[in-house]
């Protein structure tokens, strides 16, 4: 398939089963909410492009099932991922709760230097809420990572928190660049040097 | 690169060395093979045009003609590519961008043939835009094509502005957006573009073609009869479309998605579908194709037609070389006759031939073709006869050469035509006659030039004295040489040369080696030759030669052999996953129609009218007609055997709807409890959260702690516990990561001050000499009171902390109250439908919510407070709750019941029913009694009240119980008679049995006893708080409690173990009063553990219910009930394995088709039998995706090795779903329907496995799509994900019958 972006961000989407990272992430893909989603099994993907900076980003976005019981299959997609969203329920308590056990399980499975962002989602049912916005902030202050509260149903925030957290990487990414020498993108997210797949033309003769 | 277009550089290119063009020609064997079909047919028919179209004159006229044939059918060809992209892109895209990439490619190939050869005068002579001259030509005298040059000139002048103004020029840039198409590469083609825009390019075409006398000369694409009107033709699907430049943002570099993929292919891949799914044949062993299609042909005369086949490539032989119109002098009296010249190479021998040209076209008749005289001028010589060859090369014609052979005769002089072509015949024969034989002197090879003629100034050997010498042109160019043919390794041969010529070969002898060596170097850059090619190395190579030849002859064996290998253990390995008996569709019957209603009434009159196995084969291969789904799915699942008689049919349903009953009352007991235990944490949660952010901080540590301990997380984390303890299979992260949060509230707690231990040590103070710690006698289960205290304990010290700022808790502490003064008339409404076995699930929503009707006028305020997140939850919740009191007196009774069993041993079975139910009556009184506090009282009289009831309820239970003493045994027997609650004992299930390492009659009492501290946690706290002051008063109890709660506990964990014991107590204070000696003080710490992991799977089926399948318009509120229903009480049954996210999906079309809640639950058991090993907890994906592995490689290698790239088995997670939930969410749910049922009969069918080859069966449909994408395991993730419940079941299932067979095939034909 034709490669028609500069660099491919790969993210993952994680966090108790039922706040909604479905939800965020199709409203990001198709800009639109579906109150009849069902429960993630195994794993998904959405793409979108987007434009930073003059370059244009493919996010290749992994939606993964909530349940631990899948966290054997969820993990196995932690390691090449490049940025990671956690996403928690404000009108449920035990889901920001379990943000911390999330991030231990990022520690132990992905990269070290994963960017990451903490969403507090449903933040449209404010009368519902449990999690009050200062206990969120808090809490990504103590990791040192970014927090947004948003509504995947309202439209809120959701692409902002995409974007930021591209932004992240990619800024990430341009330091590193620059802190080796400009030839040293070694990385391979600069996707134009990719080699392409290789062939399926084998010799058929042994 | 075809044969013709060889041909064509040949000719045009004298440089362009004649063996890469047979190279080439080569290479079609192996070609053959992997290109595409349509470039072989052109190869070989162009081939054969070559050697047997007799109409045309002389082959060099046929080839010219022949070029511009093929020029113009590259250019129609072109064109017809381009347009068939388009046309696709408009279907697919419902839209065309104008910028599309396909749009110039498209122009540029229309304005390809509408320049192909144009009259110069038509062209315009001096312009540059021949296209811009030709079109306002036309326009002259063909009105659309007169707008069409208006209005590309305006924008043409439109573009010149842009070029010379300046930039900054608002109104040029305004202008500019205007017409936004003047991007760069659009300005490339931009009458031809505009044409199409304007839809008029067609009708320009059709006037050009109408005219094209006009404007082209005889040769051009236009003026073809045939061709001309195609193209004409081709235009006017394109001119139809509408373009836009409307575009999306990211609209050029989304990739394409699924659907889209689908019908890209099913648009230009049409044809390829009849060989899929496996171009490649399975395991075959692939017949090369080496024979030219000629082969194959009738010959009409067999000895000419072998003849003129040994010319062309063949298994036997290579072609070297080839040139037709080489003349050749047969006879003396004749003139030069033009003829095919070619070079053949077979294992020994080399030998050059020469056809004349009436042979090689068959102009002469059949008859006389055979006889003709030509047959006597061709020859045939074999090189190895040769020594010498004479070139002469003339200034008019190309070279002529002679051969002269060891006996000294010449052969008749070979005139080749101009263009170098005798150079190209050296060099073709020098690399023919590596590595056995040379050319002496050879051919240098010349950077960018390929072979040369020696250049042979130098080589004048001092001595040779002769006089025609070829040296003798030194500083010009020779034109005459004598080569040498040598086969140095059979020298002897050519020992003594003949001297006919012998005054060039001495010459060359002195400097043979050294020449030789340094061209030979030369020569090795060029044709990659090994470097040792050299004749003084000769023998090392023949052996090199030698030893290659071993190798290659060896591997290819050794390949063969592991290949056998591999192939019999797949065949070892697949052989489980089929029946090996094959089931025939149309045998005794055509099964095709399926399971019929007239079949099946058949069956059920007559049950020996079918038998269960030919019933199955109607299912495997027809499905079940769907009226009929509902009778005969139980069958199907094993709910009823096939034998069964009506009352027996009837009988298991009996059964199956008690046990049913039975579990659901026991989980909404426990779910009652749950509730309200949430209800109050939601509350305090909510009012924590609404108390803004000043209580916040200050109460932090608090929060912080509560939530974790009393949430999803600590339940996890218990059930981390529990899991570990009892499956050892969880993820032992979150276990870890709850330890340490523990072991940070630890410190939390301590820092938070004392008041919140005041509380607790001051009983633990006074009463040291407590009775023995239930715990004692079980360590290990203090992990589980550590945490399962401490999540009630956050709650105590919450409180007490809390106590001085009393706003939030006393919010929440009031709310907890309500229901209970209320629940006299709750708990016998609410009861009797679980209890009464006449009355119908149906009827249950209805009759709670009557009894909830009674309670909701005094539960408005508590309402808000409470979350109302769950929708119809708090509800049903509240009716549970309305139970509650009734099931607190249960278990009471039921703990004391327990109690007494053990004491007894069961022995005195009249003494022991008595005894307790005494003791109950007594004991509850006395407990109530002695509590100060007003709700107790009230709650006392409560139990009282309810428990009049169960006492007429336990007659009726009794016929039940007589079921269950059946499947437990004389103590549960005892026991159903006590207990009207506790029908656990035929539990199959033995989710805490294990753990409990008790008797399974115990296992009831835990159940029960679990509620215990609930009950007295769910009144403790504002109980307490209602009397804050008067803690005196109750420290009767308390401090008698505490004590056993903490005593042992305080010296290992003091902190931990000071927080919760008030909790623990009033347990532990039934327990020390009425039953100080009793042996099994441990089970409310089990309990409390168990609660936890109700509550947790309670949460995730809520969850899962509430969004499956709401758009299914079965799933209406009530039926979604059901399937909570359902599930829960499968949970229940199986804690130990728990709810997993899917097993909603597994249950609804079950639901959906029996529409019976009992009848679901028993067929859902039967096949989480099967299902429950995909879960992760048991490891059966792993195999799937092993055996999908294997089945891929055998039967599609060639899609395997596109997998097969990256390698492990991650990339079969696509599948992963499908194999979870037997494809449910692939596909409709009719076709899941479908598909489930042939799942379920394939077992005796065809395959226990039938799963894979229905995912084998999907894999393989889209298999071109997938190849032809080169699509990589993301892309296979995405398509079929977009792919759900778009696929066609109808291609589908019989795809999966097929492979099954295959396989089984496979495996027979060992």
């Amino acid at each position: 398939m034709a490669k028609t972006y500069d660099y491919l961000f790969k993210l993952l989407l994680i966090g108790d089963s039922g706040v909604g990272k479905t939800c965020v992430l199709f409203r990001f893909s198709e800009d639109a909410f579906n109150s009849t989603f069902i429960s993630t099994i195994g794993i998904d993907f959405k793409i979108r492009t987007i434009e930073l900076d003059g370059k244009k980003i493919k996010l290749q976005i992994w939606d993964t099932a909530g349940q631990e019981r899948f966290r054997t299959i969820t993990t196995a997609y932690y390691r090449g991922a490049m940025g990671i969203m956690l996403v928690f329920d404000i009108t449920n308590e035990k889901s920001f709760d379990n943000i911390k056990n999330w991030i231990r399980n990022i520690e132990e499975h992905a990269s070290a230097d994963v960017e990451k962002m903490v969403l507090g989602n449903k933040c449209d049912v404010n009368d519902k809420r449990q999690v009050s916005k200062e206990r969120g902030e808090k809490l990504a202050l103590e990791y040192g990572i970014k927090f947004m509260e948003t509504s995947a149903k309202a439209n809120i925030n959701v692409e902002n928190a995409f974007l930021t957290l591209a932004r992240d990487i990619k800024a990430k990414m341009d330091k590193k660049l620059e802190g080796n020498n400009p030839q040293g993108s070694s990385q391979g997210v600069k996707i134009t040097e990719q080699p392409k797949k290789s062939s399926l033309f084998r010799c058929t003769l042994l | 690169m075809s044969l013709s277009t060889c041909h064509l550089q040949w000719e045009n290119n004298p440089m362009d060395r004649p063996v890469s063009c047979w190279t080439e020609n080569t290479d079609r064997h192996i070609g053959v093979e992997v290109s595409p079909s349509e470039k072989r047919f052109s190869r070989c028919d162009q081939l054969d045009l070559l050697v047997e179209v007799g109409s045309m004159v002389t082959p060099i006229t046929f080839l010219c003609s022949f070029v511009e044939c093929e020029t113009r059918q590259r250019l129609v060809r072109t064109v017809k590519k381009e347009v068939k992209q388009i046309m696709e892109e408009a279907v697919t895209r419902k839209f065309v961008h104008e910028d599309s990439s396909h749009i110039v490619s498209f122009c540029a190939a229309v304005e390809a043939c509408v320049l192909h050869g144009l009259k110069r005068r038509a062209a315009g002579f001096l312009r540059s835009n021949k296209v811009a001259a030709l079109f306002t030509k036309v326009g002259k005298s063909f009105a659309p094509a007169h707008d069409l040059c208006r209005k590309t000139q305006e924008l043409e002048q439109l573009v010149e502005t842009k070029r010379t103004q300046s930039l900054q020029s608002q109104d040029s840039l305004r202008r500019l957006t205007r017409l936004p198409s003047l991007t760069p590469h659009s300005s490339k083609n931009l009458w031809i573009r505009t044409a199409l825009f304007e839809k008029v390019l067609d009708k320009i075409v059709v006037y050009l073609v109408e005219n094209s006398s006009k404007f082209y000369e005889k040769e051009a694409v236009l003026m073809d009869p045939v061709d001309g009107p195609i193209l004409a033709s081709l235009l006017v699907g394109p001119c139809a479309l509408e373009y836009t430049k409307m575009k999306t943002a990211d609209h050029f570099w989304t990739d394409p998605s699924a659907d889209e993929l689908v019908q890209r292919h099913r648009i230009h891949g049409g044809h390829c579908r009849q060989d899929s799914p496996s171009k490649r044949p399975a395991l075959c062993f692939q017949k090369r194709h080496s024979s030219s299609s000629m082969d194959e042909r009738p010959s009409p005369s067999p000895s000419a037609r072998d003849y003129v086949e040994s010319l062309h490539q063949n298994n036997r032989a290579t072609l070297l070389f080839g040139k037709n119109n080489v003349l050749v002098q047969p006879r003396d009296d004749m003139e030069a006759v033009p003829g095919y010249l070619s070079l053949h190479q077979t294992a020994e021998v080399m030998t050059l031939k020469w056809t004349p040209n009436q042979l090689m076209n068959g102009s002469v008749g059949d008859l006389d073709y055979e006889h003709s005289v030509y047959w006597d001028y061709a020859m045939t010589i074999l090189l190895q006869e040769i020594v010498y060859l004479h070139c002469h090369q003339q200034v008019d014609s190309g070279g002529t050469v002679v051969l002269v052979s060891q006996d000294g005769i010449q052969r008749p002089p070979l005139r080749f035509p101009k263009g170098g072509h005798l150079l190209q015949f050296l060099s073709c024969l020098e690399t023919g006659l590596l590595p056995h034989g040379q050319l002496d002197p050879p051919l240098w090879s010349q950077r960018g030039k390929g072979k040369v003629f020696p250049k042979l100034r130098n080589r004048v050997a001092p001595g040779s004295g002769s006089s025609e010498s070829v040296s003798d042109k030194e500083e010009d160019e020779a034109t005459d040489y004598v080569f040498r043919i040598l086969f140095p390794n059979s020298q002897s041969e050519f020992v003594n040369p003949p001297d006919l010529m012998e005054q060039g070969a001495p010459l060359w002898h002195p400097t043979l080696r050294k020449s030789s060596c340094s061209s030979c170097s030369q020569r090795s850059l060029s044709d990659g030759a090994p470097p040792d090619g050299c004749n003084h190395e000769r023998a090392p190579l023949k052996l090199l030669c030698d030893n290659m030849k071993n190798q290659i002859i060896s591997r290819a064996f050794y390949g063969w052999l592991a290949y056998c290998r591999h192939l019999s253990t797949v065949r070892t390995h697949l052989s489980a996953l089929v029946n090996h008996a094959i089931v025939e569709p149309d045998a005794p019957a055509d099964a095709n129609a399926g399971l019929t209603p007239r079949v099946w009434r058949l069956f059920l009159q007559d049950r020996t009218a079918y038998e269960e196995k030919e019933l199955l084969r109607l299912v495997y291969f027809g499905g079940v007609d769907p009226s009929l789904r509902k009778e005969v799915w139980p069958f199907l699942l094993g709910h009823y055997q096939f034998g069964m008689s009506e009352p027996e049919r009837k009988e298991v349903d009996e059964q199956v709807r008690a046990c049913y009953r039975r579990t659901m009352g026991e989980w909404l007991g426990c779910e009652a409890i749950v509730r309200e235990r949430e209800k109050e944490q939601h509350a305090a949660a909510i009012a924590k959260c609404s108390s803004g952010a000043s209580v916040d901080s200050a109460s932090r540590p608090l929060v912080h702690r509560d939530s974790t301990f009393s949430n999803e997380s600590s339940q996890s984390c218990s059930s981390d516990h529990q899991s570990l303890a009892r499956l050892q299979s969880d993820s032992s992260s979150s276990t870890q990561v709850f330890e340490s949060v523990e072991e940070v509230d630890q410190i939390e707690a301590e820092t938070k001050g004392p008041e919140a231990k005041q509380a607790p040590r001051v009983p633990n103070g006074v009463l040291q000499n407590g009775i023995s710690s239930p715990d004692s006698g079980h360590p290990s289960s203090r992990n589980f009171s550590v945490t399962s205290g401490v999540s009630d304990g956050s709650f105590s010290t919450e409180d007490s902390a809390c106590a001085p700022d009393l706003g939030p808790k006393t919010a929440a502490a009031a709310a907890a109250p309500p229901p209970e003064p209320r629940t006299p008339g709750g708990p016998l409404a609410v009861h009797s439908p679980v209890k009464s076995e006449g009355v119908t699930e149906d009827d249950m929503p209805s009759e709670r919510r009557k009894s909830r009707g009674d309670q909701e006028a005094g539960e408005a305020d508590e309402k808000t407070i409470r979350a109302e997140a769950e929708g119809k939850r708090p509800e049903e919740a509240r009716a549970e709750q309305a139970k509650d009191p009734e099931r607190h007196t249960d278990t009471v009774r039921g703990e004391d019941e327990e109690r007494v069993a053990p004491k007894d041993a069961s022995d005195s079975e009249s003494a022991t029913t008595q005894v307790p139910q005494e003791d109950v009556e007594t004991n509850t009184g006395e407990t109530r009694g002695a509590e100060p506090g007003p709700t107790r009282n009230l709650k006392s009289q409560e139990t009282k009240a309810s428990r009049a009831p169960r006492a007429l309820s336990t007659e009726e239970d009794g016929i039940v119980a007589g079921d269950r003493t059946e499947d437990a045994g004389a103590p549960a027997a005892l026991k159903s008679l006590l207990l009207t609650d506790e029908p656990c004992a035929p539990r199959p299930a033995e989710a805490y049995r294990a753990t409990q390492s008790d008797s399974e009659s115990e296992s009831p009492s835990a159940i029960e006893m679990e509620e215990i501290p609930k009950a007295v946690v769910s009144m403790g706290p504002w109980d307490r708080k209602g009397r804050c002051a008067g803690w005196s008063s109750s420290e009767e109890l308390q401090g008698e409690a505490s004590p056993e709660g903490t005593q042992s506990t305080l010296s290992e964990e003091p902190q931990m173990e000071s927080l919760y014991p008030p909790f623990d107590s009033p347990a532990g204070t039934q327990d020390a009063k009425e039953e100080a000696a009793s042996p099994a003080p441990a089970t409310p710490t089990y309990s409390q553990e168990l609660l936890d992991l109700y509550t947790l799977n309670l949460h995730r089926i809520d969850k899962d219910v509430q969004r499956c399948d709401r758009n299914y318009c079965y799933f209406t509120p009530a039926n979604l009930e059901k399937l909570r229903n359902i599930m829960c009480s499968y949970i229940w049954r199986h804690l130990e394995v728990g709810y997993v996210q899917g097993m909603c999906d597994l249950l609804a079309p079950l639901l959906v088709i029996l529409d019976d809640e009992a009848m679901a639950f028993s067929c859902f058991t039967q096949l989480m039998k099967r299902m429950n090993h995909n879960f992760p907890h048991g490891g059966a994906m792993d195999t799937h995706f092993a055996n999908m592995r294997s089945l891929i490689q055998i039967l599609d290698s060639e899609l395997f090795e596109l997998m097969h790239q990256n390698g492990d088995y991650t990339h079969f997670y696509f599948c992963y779903r499908w194999f979870l939930l037997d494809f449910k969410r692939e596909l409709v749910y009719d076709d899941v329907f479908a598909v489930w049922e042939t799942i379920w009969v394939a077992k005796y069918a065809s395959s226990g496995h039938f799963v894979l080859f229905i995912a084998l069966a999907l894999v393989e449909i889209y298999r071109d799509i997938i190849l032809e994408n080169n699509m990589d395991f993301t892309d296979i993730i995405k398509f079929f994900n977009e792919m759900a419940e778009h696929h066609n079941i109808k291609q589908i299932l019989p795809l999966a019958r097929e492979l099954v067979c295959k396989v089984q095939m496979l495996i027979e034909n060992k």
